[in-house]
Formats: C-alpha cells, structure tokens, sequence
C-alpha cells in the first residue's frame, strides 16, 4: 500500500499531536507507521513527520494512543503499563512537543 | 632637433602599426579560440577516425571470432568516434560563446536550437565518422516553452551539456569494461548517439527545464507540507464516523449515500460506470478528499458540514 508523510505541528502539546494523527488516519484511510521530528528547514524548525501507509477501507485500525518522555528517560515503566492495557507499541522516537525534544511513543 | 625626434617617432609608430597588422588581423582571424594545433587536427586527417576507418573496423568487428578481439575492436571505435564527438562539441560550444549576443535578441536564435544537430554536424569533421553512427537518428525534439529559453543563458545551457555528457561518458567507459556479449558495438553505438546528443542546445535546454520542474515541484511539495495543527475532537469524531460509513457502504455493496457526498464535495462519481468500477473510483475520491482535508481547514469544516447534510453520518 501507498506511504505519505504530513508534518504536524510540534508546538503543540502530545494530546493535540494524538488528535492530528488520528484525524490523519481516519481521514485518508491510513496508518500511522512511523512518527519523528521532521528534517529541519526554514519552514519546519520544529515540526514532526508522520508517515501513514494506506489501509483497504474498513480494515482501519484502532486509534492510536502517544506517550512522551525525556529523550534519555526510561521507557520501560510506560511500555509495560501500556502492554498491560493489550496494546502494542507502534514506533517510538524523538518528536517535538511543545517545541521540545521528547522520546515519543506510538501505541495501539 | 626637437622636429626630428618627432619625425622619427611618427616614422616608428608607423613602422610599429605596418608590423603589427599582419598580427592583428591574424589574431583577429583566430580570435574565437587559439589554432588548433596540426598535431591535433592535421589538416590529411591523420590520426582522425575517419568513416573509412569506421568502416573498416565495424566490418573486423562483425567478422572477429573471440570475444577478445571483438571488445578491442568494439573499444577504438569507442574511444575513436569518442573523440570525433568531443571535437565537434567543444568546437561548437566555442562558437555558442561568441554567438550568445545574437541568441539574446530572440527570433532566430530559436531555429539555431532547434536545428542545432545540424549546426554541430557541419563540420568538415563530422561529416566523416559522424554521419555514419548518426545516420538516420533524427535529433532531439525541443519542446520547450520559448519564454523558458530565452531566459537562459549560454553559460548555463553549455553546462547543462556539459553536465549530460560527462554523465553519458562516464556511463560509456563503465560499459566498457564489460565483455562484447554484454555490451556490443550496436549498444555502444546507441550510447554514443546518445552522447553526441548530449551536446546539443535542445538537450541542454531539456535537461534546464527538468531541473527547473524538479526544483518547483520540490518547492510545491514543501509548500504541501502544512503543519497540522488545532485539530478538534469534534473533527476527529466527524472523520471516523465518515470513515466507518464508508466502510459500511463497502461492505453493503450500496455506494449511493458515499457518492452523494462526494458530489457535494466537487469529486463527481461517473454511476454508469460497472460496479467494480463505482468502487474503484470512490476509493480513490475519498482518500484524494481526505489528504485535501488534512491541510485545509474550510475544505475540513466542509467535509463535516456536508457529511452531516447527506445524512453519510448523523
């Protein structure tokens, strides 16, 4: 299936960020694979890149859910607590959230 | 005594200017390049690759058993026509220089692009090997916008072709070291077309406007590239419900109250068209309308004003 990337907005907080990635995956019939602060450029100083791949439609799947913590923290206690509740992680890497590099954790 | 220094200077400066005409004008006569050295171009040819010399070794080439000799013989035609090609483009390029006045006054410098494979070819030169591995290759059609090239300028249009044929040389010599099977003289000679083309103004001019188009379309895609931001709840809930009556649709086999939607959203599906065809066509309008939606907020509110006005959601 096809692959896109669209730049969210990496002021703003991890609730809003969640709500753009799920809009993104309703909207265009897609799945968010991968998630991390875009490459920088004069238009993109701290904007974050998702790259969605295509999803036959009705095969969409469940929202996804993000968790953020200090780039060096220690993701083990959120991952577990996340496995836990039956979800898995999608990908975790470092974005911007409200302008600040965090590690940024994906599941669904 | 005064006088006669005067005299005698007046005698000297006409002596000088009588020695130096000759000089002059000579240097007039050779002013768009050096002389080309005998050495390089004797004027019998010698050392040339001449059509004879072509001829001879395409018909060694066809009858060469080994595949050895066939690669040294597919090689000097190679590197022999190579250098023909090379003359020809540098002499040409010369004259580009000198001419570029002429091409900014616009009208004519036009037909020198167009019919520039026959500019390049006119050469004493060229009409030896050259008409052989080119005849029958018609040139490059130029179909570029005449604004588009008039803004270029020599120095640019030279470097473009410069650029197309180091990279078609490069590509030439790399084949090279293959053996006669994998890369035989007929595509050597394909190759080499291809070079001699390279140095034309149409496929310097080609290869400008690719650029220029890959440089907007770069632009464009980053000017694509709005950030999404202040997306509500309200949004996202409009989105799935769209989503999941899409996907209901689907699977009822029943596309009217999608396509409804989609009608009033400027993507118009074509209802005569066969079933399969119907689905096809929606699958691909709601996806196109759902990335339009992501970076355009009217469009967005839009999109759940009308889902709502269809009755695709309630």
């Amino acid at each position: 299936m096809a692959l896109q990337t669209q730049l969210v907005d990496g002021q703003q907080a991890l609730d809003a960020q969640e709500r753009a990635l799920n809009f993104m995956e309703q909207g265009m019939f897609a799945k968010v694979i991968n998630y991390s602060k875009a490459a920088q450029n004069q238009n993109a100083a701290t904007a974050n890149e998702a790259v969605l791949q295509d999803v036959p439609i009705g095969q969409q799947p469940k929202p996804l859910h993000l968790e953020a913590l200090d780039v060096n923290g220690d993701a083990t206690q959120i991952i577990n607590q996340q496995l836990k509740a039956g979800k898995t992680v999608i990908f975790h890497d470092i974005a911007f959230v409200t302008g600040k590099e965090q590690m940024v954790l994906g599941f669904r | 005594m005064r006088l006669r220094v005067g005299v005698v200077s007046s005698c000297l400066q006409v002596l000088a200017m009588t020695m130096l005409l000759p000089l002059l004008t000579g240097c007039l006569g050779r002013f768009e390049r050096p002389a080309v050295p005998k050495v390089v171009a004797p004027p019998d040819k010698t050392g040339s690759y001449t059509l004879d010399n072509y001829k001879s070794d395409l018909k060694d080439y066809d009858a060469a058993t080994t595949d050895a000799d066939k690669v040294r013989l597919r090689n000097k035609m190679v590197y022999g026509i190579m250098a023909e090609i090379d003359y020809v483009f540098y002499d040409y390029e010369t004259k580009l220089y000198l001419n570029q006045g002429t091409f900014k006054v616009g009208g004519d410098f036009l037909e020198l692009g167009l019919s520039s494979a026959s500019t390049i070819t006119n050469g004493a030169r060229a009409k030896t090997v050259l008409s052989g591995i080119l005849s029958g290759v018609s040139g490059v059609d130029l179909s570029i916008d005449k604004n588009f090239f008039r803004q270029q300028t020599v120095q640019a249009i030279a470097s473009s072709m410069e650029a197309n044929r180091d990279r078609l040389k490069n590509v030439i010599l790399q084949q090279l070291k293959q053996d006669s099977t994998s890369y035989p003289f007929a595509a050597a000679r394909a190759d080499l077309i291809r070079y001699f083309f390279a140095g034309t103004l149409p496929s310097g001019l080609q290869q400008l406007h690719q650029q220029a188009a890959a440089t907007a379309q770069t632009q464009q895609n980053h000017l694509n590239q709005t950030q999404l931001a202040g997306v509500t709840q309200a949004d996202v809930d409009c989105v799935t419900g769209v989503n999941n009556a899409v996907a209901s649709a689907k699977q009822k086999g029943d596309f009217t109250t999608v396509i409804k939607f989609l009608n009033a959203m400027g993507f118009p599906i074509d209802t005569n068209l066969p079933k399969d065809k119907i689905e096809t066509n929606v699958d691909t309008s709601i996806r196109e309308l759902g990335g339009k939606i992501v970076t355009d907020e009217t469009l967005r509110k839009k999109y759940c004003e009308q889902a709502k006005a269809t009755q695709l959601v309630q």
